[in-house]
Order: C-alpha cells, then sequence, then structure tokens
C-alpha cells in the first residue's frame, strides 16, 4: 500500500514538520501561560463571615487594621496593597494564620473553629443556576 | 505476528491468517478494521483500569496510537470506523455507554482522528507520525474541554487557564503514542504483512 511507503524511515526520530509542530506548541503555551501569569485583577474589597453572614467589607486600596473580639473568639485582619490575612486568631491550629496573604479575587481564608470567613470579592465566572460537574 | 508468508504452518488461526487468505481487497479492509478495533478496544479498557477513575481526563491515550496505524495502514475512512467500532464497544464494555465520558471519548476521538487524517493526507511525509499524533492528541484534548464546556454550560473563558495544560499535555502523551506508532507502522512485517 503506498500509503506505508510514503512513512519515513525510522532511523530519523522527527520528521521536519513535527520539529517545526512541536516549537509552535511550546512557543503557545509558554506565550499564554505568562500572559496568564502577567496579568493580574484587581480585587478591590474583601468581604468578612461570621456564622455565614456578611460581616464586613474592607477595601483593599488603603492599609486596614481590624479586630474582632466576641464571645470566645478574638482574631484580626490585615488589609493592605490589595492583599489580605488573618494575623491572629485564637483558633486552636491556626491554619488560617498560616495560610497567610490572599491577592486573588475568588480566595478565601475559612476558619473553621471561629466559623470565619474572609473572601476576596470578584467577578462570577460560572453562571448561576447551570448544571456542575457534581451532577454527574 | 504471522505473516502471509509463513506457508510452512498453513493451519493456524487468527486474524492475520484469515487476512491474508482472503482474496478480495475490500474484504482485506475489513478485516484490518476489524483486528484494529479489536486491539484499540482491548487498549482502552486496559488504560482505564490503569488509571484510577478520578483523573478520567488523563490518559495516555494508547488507543489513540491505534488510530494513527489506522490512518497509515486503511486510510481516514477506515481510521473513522476504528474509532466509532472501539468508543461503541468499549464503553459497552466498561458500562459508560451514552454517559457523559462516552460522549466526551466519542466526539474528540472522531475528532482526532479527522484532523490527523486532514493533516496526513495533506502534508503527506512533512510529519511522521509523532507529528501527525500530537496534533491529534491535542486535537483531541480540545476537543473534550470544549464538549465538557458546551455540556456543562461553563464560560469559554476557563478554558484559558487550561490551554497550557491541554497543549504540553497533548505534546508529551502524542510524543508518546507517535513513538509506539511510528515504529509499529515502520515494520518490515507489518509492511510486508499489511500491505494492501
Amino acid at each position: 500500500m503506498e500509503n506505508v511507503q510514503n512513512a519515513p524511515t525510522p532511523s530519523k526520530l522527527f520528521a521536519k514538520g513535527d520539529i517545526l509542530l512541536i516549537a509552535i506548541i511550546l512557543i503557545t503555551a509558554l506565550g499564554i501561560t505568562l500572559h496568564l501569569f502577567s496579568s493580574k485583577d484587581n480585587p478591590t474589597v474583601a468581604e468578612l463571615y461570621i456564622n455565614n453572614k456578611l460581616v464586613k467589607t474592607m477595601p483593599l486600596t488603603q492599609e486596614g487594621y481590624y479586630k474582632f473580639k466576641y464571645d470566645n473568639v478574638s482574631f484580626s485582619i490585615e488589609a493592605k496593597e490589595g492583599r489580605v490575612r488573618i494575623s491572629e486568631s485564637n483558633c486552636p491550629r491556626k491554619v488560617c494564620v498560616h495560610q497567610g496573604w490572599i491577592s486573588h479575587s475568588g480566595e478565601s481564608i475559612i476558619c473553621v473553629p471561629n466559623k470565619v470567613v474572609v473572601k476576596i470579592k470578584g467577578e462570577e465566572k460560572m453562571e448561576k443556576g447551570k448544571v456542575d460537574a457534581i451532577t454527574f | 505476528m504471522r505473516l502471509p508468508s509463513d506457508n510452512q504452518n498453513p493451519n493456524t488461526d487468527g486474524s492475520v491468517r484469515i487476512y491474508a487468505t482472503s482474496q478480495n481487497d475490500s474484504e482485506k479492509r475489513i478485516y484490518l478494521i476489524s483486528l484494529l478495533s479489536a486491539l484499540a478496544i482491548v487498549l482502552q479498557i486496559v488504560e482505564s483500569m490503569i488509571f484510577p477513575p478520578q483523573v478520567i481526563w488523563f490518559r495516555i491515550g494508547l488507543a489513540n496510537c491505534i488510530s494513527i496505524i489506522a490512518i497509515y495502514l486503511v486510510g481516514i475512512g477506515g481510521a473513522i470506523y476504528v474509532v466509532i467500532t472501539r468508543t461503541v464497544l468499549a464503553s459497552i464494555f466498561l458500562g459508560t455507554f451514552l454517559s457523559p465520558p462516552f460522549v466526551i471519548s466519542f466526539s474528540s476521538g472522531i475528532v482526532s482522528v479527522l484532523f490527523m487524517g486532514i493533516a496526513k493526507n495533506v502534508f503527506k511525509t512533512f510529519f511522521s507520525p509523532i507529528g501527525i499524533s500530537i496534533i491529534g492528541a491535542i486535537s483531541h484534548n480540545l476537543t473534550q474541554v470544549l464538549v465538557v464546556v458546551f455540556m456543562l454550560g461553563f464560560s469559554l473563558d476557563l478554558m484559558k487557564y487550561l490551554l497550557p495544560v491541554l497543549l504540553i499535555g497533548g505534546l508529551l502523551t502524542g510524543f508518546i503514542t507517535g513513538y509506539v506508532a511510528k515504529n509499529v507502522i515502520n515494520k518490515e512485517e507489518i509492511k510486508k504483512a499489511f500491505s494492501l
């Protein structure tokens, strides 16, 4: 069959086109990656939820230090330069403190023992009310 | 593998034997297509056992290897037959027939074969089977994500985050399957046995 004879000899690993193709793909992938890393979204507001209720919205454009103390819970939130963190907390394992700064919209710090969520507000990427992957 | 030339033991059975004894060219083609389909089904099922179900979206694409071989041996039309048989039968054996994984693998399988076949027919020897395989793997990945996006109603925005992963992943898996396919296609025995 002529197709089989068309196949290049096994001595060469790549044909000319292969190298071109691989180069194009690598450059494209690299370009997209760089583009994604360089383009930053600028989140402006972080939201604090306690017990699933929105308690406070904190602007990220200016520096801010917020202390909260109620019942047995005490923690403090620090916001500056477009990022936010929980700087102190009285929860036992301090997962929220160790998570450090968050700066991308959609990211969140969750402190389970204190029932505290700090979330950076961003545009909704997914349309609401549609099926999600769990349904399958 | 038994060859049509080894006439010293003509009583042996097997697809290749049937293939060799058939006189008609279109009959030979059908035998070859069914042989390749059987191989592809086995590879697909084995591969689904190697990877756990949590990483259902990641495959080396061993069955894709057979698609490339089919394109070289029976042409693009035959390769599409092989892909349809492979996806339908393998999904029936695995119990995923008409479920989302089946829809994904069916559509992306056909699209990738179309891309590979067109690339091979248009560019001839410009691409080796490795290049053809990379084209197939990447088009397979992209179709897969497009189908998922279409089925779940995500915005296409999400795709740009996946693109680098899909491209690099397709490159690696495409290279592996292409390398295997290339060595199979270039085997003297295969050339002799399956020259129509």
